[in-house]
C-alpha cells in the first residue's frame, strides 16, 4: 500500500546566533497510511510539534523531504484538504460559532454551504450555540467549535496539537470520546501531538514515541482495539496494559534524559 | 449614581476653570493678550462676526475633512501593500517615518508652489493624517494570534483572503483609534495649510487677528478651531459606539 505521508531523513535546526544551533530533529523517517490516526507522544521539548507544523507545511525541514500525498505539504495546503486544531482554539472572537465554522468556505473563496455548518454543529453538539461568540462559550465547546472548523472542507489531513490540553480532566475524557464518535464515522488520516498517554491509545491506531536531545523517533506502538471505542474501551483489560507499557517506556526516556 | 457624581465633579471643574479665566483676564494679570472670557463671547454676539467664523470655520473643515479622507486612503493602502507584499514592508515603513519627519512648517512654501495655495491646507492635513493612520494601520493588522494566523494559513487561503476575513476585521479597532488621532491632526494640519496664504478659512483668520492685534477674533477663531477637533473626534466616537454596539 502507497503511504500517504512519507518522511524521509529529516532533520530540523534551529539556529539561536550566528555560531550556536540545536538540532530539534535529526533524520526521521516514518510513513502514515491513508486514513489512519497517528499519534506523537514525547517527554517535552523532543520536537513533535515542530515535525507536526512540519507536516502541515507551516515550516520547513532543514535537510529530507516530507511528502503529503506525493506532493509537497505546501500543495495540500493550496487546494484546501487540511484541518488543524491547536490547544488553543484560535477561533475569531468578532464571528459567531456558525461563522467560526464558516471561515474555511470563506478562505478558501467557496460558497458557504450552510447545511454542512448546521451539519458540523449538530456533529459536536453546539446547535443551539449558532449564534453565540467565542466569548460567550465555555472553552470545552470552543475547543469543539474549532475543531467543527478543521473538518467542515472535509480534509484529507487533519492536524491535531494538544487539542484538549487546556481543558480539566473530566471534560478531556469527554471530548476523547466525542472527538473518536466523530473521527469513526468518517476516517480521516490524522496526526496528533499529545502528552496524555491515555488520549494517545484511546484515539490512534499507532502511536510514536519520540525522545528529545536530539528528536528522533524510539519506539512504535500499534493500537489493535477495536472502533468504536467507548468510555467502557478506556477501563478494559488491554487499553490498560497498552497505556502501562507505553508509560513506562516514557518513564524510562525521562528518567535516562535526566540522568545524562 | 457614580455618574452623576462624575457629571457633577466634571462640571465642577469647567466651572472653576471658565471663572479662573474670566477673573485672570479681567484683571489683566496675564496682560493685555489674555482677554477675560466674556469678551469673546461679547464679540461673537455680534452677527457679522460670528457669521464670519462660522463661514471660515466651514472651508477649514471642509480642508480637514478631505484631508482626513486622503490621509486615511493612502494610509490605509500602504498598510496593506505592506501585508499583501511583506517585501515592500520594511521600505514603506522607513518611508512613512521619513515622510513624517520632515517639519510640515517647511513643506508649506514647498507645497505652495507644486500643489497652489488652494489645495496645500488640503495636503498638509493629509500629510498629517496618513502616519498615524498607517501606524494603526499596521499595528491593526497585527492584532491577529500566532494560532490565528496558522490557522488560517493551514486553511489554504491567499494573502488577500486573509487580509479580507481575519486581519482586517481583528484591526478595525486600532483602526477607529488612527482615525480619533487623525481627526485632529488633519484640522491642525488644514489651519496650517492656510496659514501658508490661503485665501480663506481659520488659519487666515489666526494670522490676520494676530498681525492687526485683534485680540478676541484671534481667541474666537482659536475657539472654534478646537470646536472643529471635538467635533470630529465626537463623530467618530459615535461612528465607533454604532459600530461595536453589534458586537456587545
Amino acid at each position: 500500500m502507497q503511504p500517504f505521508i512519507e518522511i524521509d531523513g529529516v532533520s530540523k535546526r534551529f539556529h539561536l546566533s550566528r555560531s550556536d544551533y540545536v538540532d530539534a530533529l535529526v533524520d526521521i523517517s516514518f510513513e502514515i497510511y491513508k486514513n489512519e490516526f497517528v499519534a506523537l507522544v514525547g517527554p517535552s521539548g523532543c520536537g513533535k510539534s515542530t515535525l507536526l507544523r512540519m507536516i502541515a507545511g507551516l515550516d520547513e525541514p532543514s535537510d529530507g523531504v516530507i511528502k503529503v500525498g506525493d506532493d509537497h505539504p505546501r500543495e495540500l495546503i493550496a487546494q484546501q484538504r487540511v484541518g488543524m486544531a491547536m490547544q488553543e482554539h484560535g477561533l475569531m472572537p468578532w464571528l459567531d460559532a456558525a461563522e467560526n465554522i464558516s471561515l474555511p468556505f470563506r478562505l478558501a473563496g467557496l460558497p458557504i454551504d450552510t447545511e454542512r455548518v448546521e451539519e458540523l454543529l449538530e456533529l459536536v453538539k453546539l446547535s443551539k450555540f449558532s449564534k453565540a461568540r467565542p466569548s460567550q462559550l465555555s472553552g470545552g465547546m470552543k475547543q469543539r467549535l474549532s475543531i467543527a472548523r478543521a473538518l467542515v472542507l472535509q480534509p484529507d489531513l487533519l492536524i491535531l496539537d494538544e487539542p484538549f490540553g487546556a481543558l480539566d480532566a473530566v471534560t478531556r475524557r469527554m471530548m476523547n470520546q466525542e472527538l473518536q464518535r466523530i473521527w469513526s464515522r468518517k476516517p480521516t488520516t490524522t496526526v496528533l501531538v499529545t502528552h496524555s498517554l491515555e488520549e494517545a491509545v484511546f484515539l490512534s491506531d499507532r502511536i510514536l514515541m519520540m525522545s528529545p536531545n536530539p528528536g528522533t523517533v524510539i519506539s512504535e506502538y500499534l493500537v489493535p482495539l477495536p472502533r468504536p471505542r467507548t468510555l467502557q474501551t478506556s477501563r478494559e483489560k488491554d487499553f490498560l496494559s497498552l497505556v502501562e507499557s507505553v508509560t513506562s517506556r516514557l518513564d524510562e526516556i525521562c528518567s535516562t534524559e535526566l540522568l545524562s | 449614581m457614580k455618574d452623576i457624581l462624575g457629571y457633577t465633579r466634571w462640571c465642577f471643574g469647567l466651572v472653576i476653570l471658565l471663572f479662573a479665566w474670566e477673573i485672570t483676564g479681567n484683571r489683566g494679570w496675564l496682560g493685555s493678550t489674555w482677554p477675560p472670557l466674556s469678551s469673546i463671547f461679547d464679540y461673537l454676539n455680534s452677527r457679522p462676526n460670528l457669521e464670519l467664523l462660522i463661514r471660515n470655520s466651514g472651508v477649514t473643515g471642509v480642508n480637514a475633512v478631505l484631508g482626513l479622507l486622503l490621509g486615511t486612503l493612502i494610509g490605509a493602502l500602504l498598510a496593506i501593500l505592506g501585508f499583501l507584499i511583506p517585501r515592500l514592508y520594511p521600505g514603506l515603513s522607513t518611508f512613512a517615518t521619513f515622510v513624517n519627519a520632515l517639519p510640515l512648517i517647511a513643506l508649506g512654501p514647498l507645497l505652495i508652489i507644486t500643489v497652489g495655495e488652494g489645495a496645500t491646507p488640503i495636503a498638509i492635513a493629509t500629510l498629517s493624517v496618513f502616519f498615524s493612520f498607517f501606524v494603526a494601520a499596521i499595528s491593526g493588522i497585527n492584532q491577529t494570534t500566532a494560532i490565528q494566523r496558522d490557522v488560517t494559513t493551514v486553511f489554504g487561503a491567499s494573502r488577500w483572503k486573509q487580509l479580507r476575513f481575519v486581519q482586517l476585521p481583528a484591526a478595525v479597532p486600532r483602526l477607529f483609534d488612527g482615525l480619533k488621532l487623525g481627526a485632529s491632526a488633519a484640522v491642525l494640519g488644514a489651519i496650517l495649510g492656510e496659514w501658508f496664504g490661503s485665501g480663506r478659512g481659520l488659519g487666515v483668520i489666526l494670522v490676520s487677528a494676530m498681525q492687526n492685534f485683534q485680540i478676541e477674533l484671534l481667541w474666537s477663531a482659536a475657539l472654534f478651531g478646537t470646536l472643529l477637533t471635538i467635533t470630529g473626534f465626537v463623530c467618530i466616537s459615535l461612528i465607533q459606539f454604532a459600530f461595536f454596539r453589534r458586537y456587545l
